[in-house]
C-alpha cells in the first residue's frame, strides 16, 4: 500500500463526516421561517394623506423613513403608530394573530380558498419569499428589507394594498396573474428582477403570498388609521367588516375579463396609411385637454421632469414615453390597461369614457413615440421639432 | 557555511515581492467583499457583468453607499485578477525548459484572453435583443488552454509544483470572479445562496496566494527533528479545523439556524484549544521556535482578538442590542437593517478569521518546509527542489538515515 495512502486514509472518515455536517447545517434550499417567529407590529409611519404641492426632487435610496417623516411639514398627514394607545395596538395585534405567522400564514376568511390562498400554497410561498424576496421587501412586505436601503425606487410596500400595474381597472386590486406577471417580467428601470427562471407554479405561490401580505398589511393599516374613530369594543367588528371588504375587492378583481389584444403590426404595416392614421388619432387624443389630459402630466411627452407624490408618500415622475421602456411592461395589452385603468396609486387617472378603439389608438401612438420614423410627418415635427 | 547548506531563492526576488503585494491587494478585496455582505449590498446593482470602468461612466444619481461598496468590490476583483495573472505568468517564466516555458506562457495569455471574451459575451447579453445563453465557445477554449497548461506543468522539470500552484491560483481567481457575478445574475434562481459559497471560496483563493507568498520566499536552512511530527499533524489539523469553522461562520452570516450557530460556537472552543496546544508544542522545540516565531505569535494574537470580535459580532446580530428594543419573537436577524457598528464588527470578525487561517497556514508551511541546496551553477531560472541534505552532526541520531526522495 503506498505510503501516502497509509498516511492520509485516516483523514477520509473525518473529511466525510465534516462534509456531511457542513451540508446538513445550512444547505436547505428554501428553509421555512422559524415556527415561533411572529410578524412585528408596525412601527413605521402610516401615510394618510400626501402633500398637494409638487415635490422638488426625487427621493434617494436609504432615506425612505426620513422622507416620510418630512411629509407632515409639507402639507401631508402621517401617523406614528407609537401614538396609538398601547391597549388599541394590543387589540389590533390580537386580531392579526388570526393571520398566523410567517412560517404558517393563514387568511382567516371563507373567500381565501376561492382566491387560491390556501394554507399549503401560502406556506410554500412564504418559504420562497424568504429565499428570493425578503432581502428587499422585508419580513412583512414593508419594503424595508436590508438590501432595500440600497435600491431606488424603494422596494414596494405591500401593506398599503395598492398596486400600480393591474389589469382590473381604476383603483382595482390586481389579479393573481397580474402579480405573477410582474414577478416573471420584473420592473424595467427598478430594482425588481425578472424571475423567469422560476416555474409558473412557484410564481403563483409567490403571488399568493404577496396577496396575503397585502391583505394582512392593509388591514393593519386601516385599523391603526381608524384608531381614533373606533371604540375598543367595536374594533373587532370593524376589523371583520374591513376584511370582508378587502376579500370582496380581491375576489372581484379575479372576475374582470381579460382584454383581447390585437396583433402587433409588423414593420410594413406600421408604415401603412391606415396605421399612421391610428397613430395620428392617438396623438390628438394625447394632446386633447379636458378629454385625456395626458400632456398635462407627461409634459413634452414625459421628457420634462415633473414630480409628484404617490400614495406611499414617495416621489415619482410621469414616464418619459420617448424611451420606449415601460415599467409595467411593453406589451400592447399592458399599455391598454395603463391607459384604460390608469395607475391609481401614482395619480394617473383612468379613462373609462374612451372607447376601446380610442384607447388602442393611444396605444399605437405611445408605441410609435420612441421611433420618429413610425410617426406621421406632421406628428413627428411636433414631437421631435 | 558548506555548499550543502547554502540556499538560493526558488524564484527571482521581484516575484516573491509581487506575491506579497498580491496578498495585500487581495486582503483589500476581502475587506470590500465583507462590507458588501455586512451592509447587505450584494444586490445593490442587479446588472452583471459590467466593465471594470463601469462605476466611472454611470450616471451620478446612481451611486448610493451600497452601490459604491459593491462596485468598488468589483473593481478590486479585476485588480486582483490582474495581479494574480502577472504572478502566474512570472512563475511560469521560471520554467527551465525553453519550449515548455514559451508554449506555456502562450497558453496562459490565451486563457486570459478567452476569459475576457467570455465576459464580453455575457456583457453583450445586457442588450435585450441578444438571447441569454452560456458562451460555450470561450468556455471550451478555456478548458482546452487549461488542459494544455496542466499537461505542460506536469513535465519533469524543477519547480513544477510552484508553477502549478500559480496556475491554480489564477484559475481559482477566475472561478471566484464568476461565482461573485453569478451570485448577482442568478439571484432570481438561487436567492442569496451563492453568496456564502463565494465567501468561502474567497478564503481558498486567499490561502493559495498566501502559500505562494511563503513558498516563493527564502526557504528554510535546516530540517526539523523527527519529534516535530506531532507539530506537523497539529498544524495540519488546525488549518483544516479553521477552514471548517470558517464555513460554519459563513453559514451563520448568510443563513443562520440553530445547528450552524451551535457548530460555530463549539468549533471556536476546539480551535482555541488546538491553537494553544500547537503553540505550546512548537515553542517548546528549540529547532522549531525560530521557524514558527513570527507566524506563531501572530496566530496567538489574532485568535485572541477573534474571540473578542466574535462575541461583539454575535451580540450585534443575535443579542438584545441587535433587536433594538423589538421583541425576540418578531426578530429575524437576516431581515433586520444593519447599523454601521454592526457591519464593522462583523467585517472585522470575518477578516481576522481570514488572518487566523492564513497564520495557521503559514505555520503549517513553515513546519513542513524542507531545506533546499544550491546547484553547482545557480542561475535566475533555477528552481531548487532537491531534498537531499547533510544534517549537522549533532542532529544525526535524531534524523532518518536514508535520504528522502
Amino acid at each position: 500500500m503506498p505510503a501516502a495512502w497509509r498516511t492520509w486514509r485516516g483523514w477520509i472518515p473525518s473529511a466525510v463526516f465534516a462534509a456531511l455536517v457542513c451540508v446538513f447545517s445550512g444547505c436547505d434550499s428554501a428553509p421555512s421561517y422559524p415556527p415561533t417567529l411572529e410578524f412585528p407590529q408596525r412601527s413605521d409611519r402610516l401615510v394618510l394623506r400626501v402633500p398637494t404641492a409638487q415635490p422638488a426632487n426625487l427621493g434617494e435610496a436609504g432615506r425612505l423613513d426620513a422622507e416620510l417623516g418630512a411629509l407632515d411639514s409639507l402639507g401631508g398627514l402621517t401617523l406614528d403608530p407609537a401614538t396609538v394607545s398601547a391597549e388599541r395596538r394590543t387589540t389590533i395585534a390580537q386580531f392579526l394573530e388570526s393571520f398566523g405567522s410567517p412560517a404558517s400564514p393563514v387568511v382567516p376568511h371563507e373567500a381565501a380558498e376561492r382566491l387560491g390562498l390556501t394554507a399549503d400554497r401560502l406556506a410554500e410561498g412564504s418559504r420562497l419569499f424568504r429565499r428570493l424576496c425578503l432581502q428587499c421587501h422585508g419580513l412583512s412586505g414593508d419594503g424595508r428589507g436590508p438590501t432595500g436601503q440600497w435600491i431606488y425606487p424603494h422596494p414596494r410596500d405591500f401593506r398599503r394594498g395598492a398596486f400600480k400595474f393591474v389589469s382590473t381597472g381604476d383603483g382595482g386590486k390586481p389579479k393573481q396573474s397580474d402579480l405573477a406577471r410582474t414577478i416573471r417580467e420584473g420592473l424595467k428601470g427598478a430594482g425588481m428582477p425578472a424571475f423567469t427562471s422560476r416555474s409558473e407554479e412557484e410564481r403563483g405561490v409567490l403571488a399568493a403570498f404577496v396577496t396575503y401580505l397585502s391583505i394582512r398589511g392593509q388591514l393593519e393599516f386601516q385599523l391603526l388609521a381608524s384608531a381614533e374613530d373606533e371604540d375598543d369594543a367595536d374594533i373587532k367588528a370593524f376589523a371583520r367588516d374591513r376584511l370582508d371588504r378587502l376579500m370582496m375587492d380581491w375576489t372581484r378583481a379575479e372576475s374582470v375579463p381579460e382584454v383581447a389584444a390585437p396583433d402587433v403590426p409588423d414593420d410594413e404595416t406600421r408604415q401603412s396609411p391606415e396605421h399612421l392614421a391610428k397613430v395620428r388619432r392617438g396623438f390628438e387624443l394625447f394632446m386633447a385637454k379636458g378629454i385625456t389630459d395626458c400632456a398635462t402630466c407627461h409634459e413634452d411627452f414625459g421628457r420634462k421632469n415633473s414630480f409628484r407624490y404617490d400614495v406611499w408618500g414617495t416621489v415619482v415622475r410621469p414616464a418619459d414615453l420617448t424611451t420606449g421602456s415601460f415599467k409595467g411592461g411593453n406589451r400592447s395589452e399592458d399599455l391598454f390597461h395603463r391607459i384604460r385603468g390608469g395607475i391609481q396609486p401614482v395619480g394617473m387617472p383612468a379613462h373609462p369614457t374612451l372607447t376601446d378603439a380610442q384607447v388602442w389608438d393611444l396605444v399605437w401612438f405611445v408605441r410609435a413615440l420612441p421611433y420618429p420614423r413610425e410617426l406621421p410627418d406632421d406628428v413627428r415635427k411636433q414631437v421631435y421639432p | 557555511m558548506t555548499e550543502l547548506n547554502k540556499t538560493v531563492r526558488p524564484v527571482p526576488l521581484w516575484l516573491h515581492l509581487w506575491a506579497i503585494v498580491t496578498v495585500l491587494v487581495t486582503l483589500a478585496l476581502l475587506v470590500l467583499g465583507q462590507f458588501v455582505t455586512s451592509f447587505r449590498a450584494g444586490m445593490a446593482d442587479p446588472i452583471w457583468p459590467t466593465e471594470p470602468w463601469y462605476l466611472f461612466v454611470v450616471g451620478w444619481q446612481e451611486p448610493n453607499r451600497g452601490y459604491l461598496i459593491e462596485h468598488s468590490h468589483r473593481i478590486a476583483g479585476w485588480l486582483v485578477g490582474g495581479f494574480v495573472a502577472i504572478l502566474a505568468l512570472g512563475l511560469w517564466n521560471t520554467e527551465p525548459i525553453k519550449f515548455v516555458r514559451r508554449f506555456g506562457l502562450l497558453l496562459l495569455v490565451a486563457l486570459l484572453a478567452v476569459y475576457g471574451q467570455f465576459h464580453r459575451e455575457l456583457i453583450a447579453q445586457r442588450d435585450p435583443s441578444v438571447p441569454v445563453h452560456i458562451p460555450l465557445v470561450p468556455l471550451a477554449a478555456m478548458g482546452l488552454a487549461l488542459v494544455g497548461i496542466l499537461g505542460l506543468a506536469l513535465s519533469d522539470s524543477r519547480g513544477r509544483a510552484l508553477r502549478l500552484l500559480g496556475v491554480g491560483a489564477l484559475v481559482a481567481v477566475m472561478i471566484q470572479g464568476l461565482l461573485g457575478g453569478f451570485r448577482v445574475r442568478l439571484d432570481a434562481l438561487f436567492g442569496p445562496e451563492l453568496a456564502p459559497i463565494h465567501g468561502v471560496f474567497a478564503q481558498v483563493v486567499f490561502c493559495l496566494l498566501v502559500s505562494l507568498a511563503v513558498l516563493t520566499g527564502t526557504p528554510v536552512a535546516t530540517d526539523l527533528p523527527e519529534r516535530s511530527r506531532l507539530l506537523s499533524r497539529q498544524s495540519l489539523t488546525l488549518v483544516a479545523l479553521l477552514f471548517v469553522q470558517l464555513i460554519w461562520g459563513a453559514m451563520v452570516r448568510h443563513t443562520p439556524n440553530a445547528i450552524n450557530q451551535r457548530l460555530h460556537l463549539l468549533t471556536a472552543f476546539l480551535a482555541v484549544a488546538l491553537t494553544v496546544w500547537l503553540l505550546r508544542t512548537g515553542f517548546s522545540l528549540p529547532m522549531a521556535r525560530p521557524r514558527i516565531a513570527v507566524a506563531g505569535r501572530m496566530l496567538g494574537v489574532l485568535i485572541a482578538l477573534q474571540v473578542a470580535l466574535g462575541v461583539e459580532a454575535w451580540m450585534g446580530k443575535f443579542g438584545e442590542e441587535a433587536r433594538g428594543g423589538r421583541p425576540a419573537s418578531s426578530y429575524l436577524a437576516e431581515a433586520a437593517p444593519v447599523t454601521a457598528r454592526q457591519a464593522e464588527m462583523r467585517t472585522a470578525h470575518t477578516l481576522v478569521g481570514t488572518g487566523v487561517l492564513a497564520a495557521a497556514l503559514v505555520l503549517f508551511i513553515r513546519i513542513r518546509q524542507r531545506p533546499m541546496i544550491a546547484r553547482d551553477n545557480p542561475s535566475d531560472r533555477d528552481v531548487i527542489w532537491d531534498r537531499q541534505f547533510a544534517p549537522e552532526p549533532a542532529l544525526a541520531l535524531a534524523l532518518p538515515t536514508e535520504p528522502r526522495p
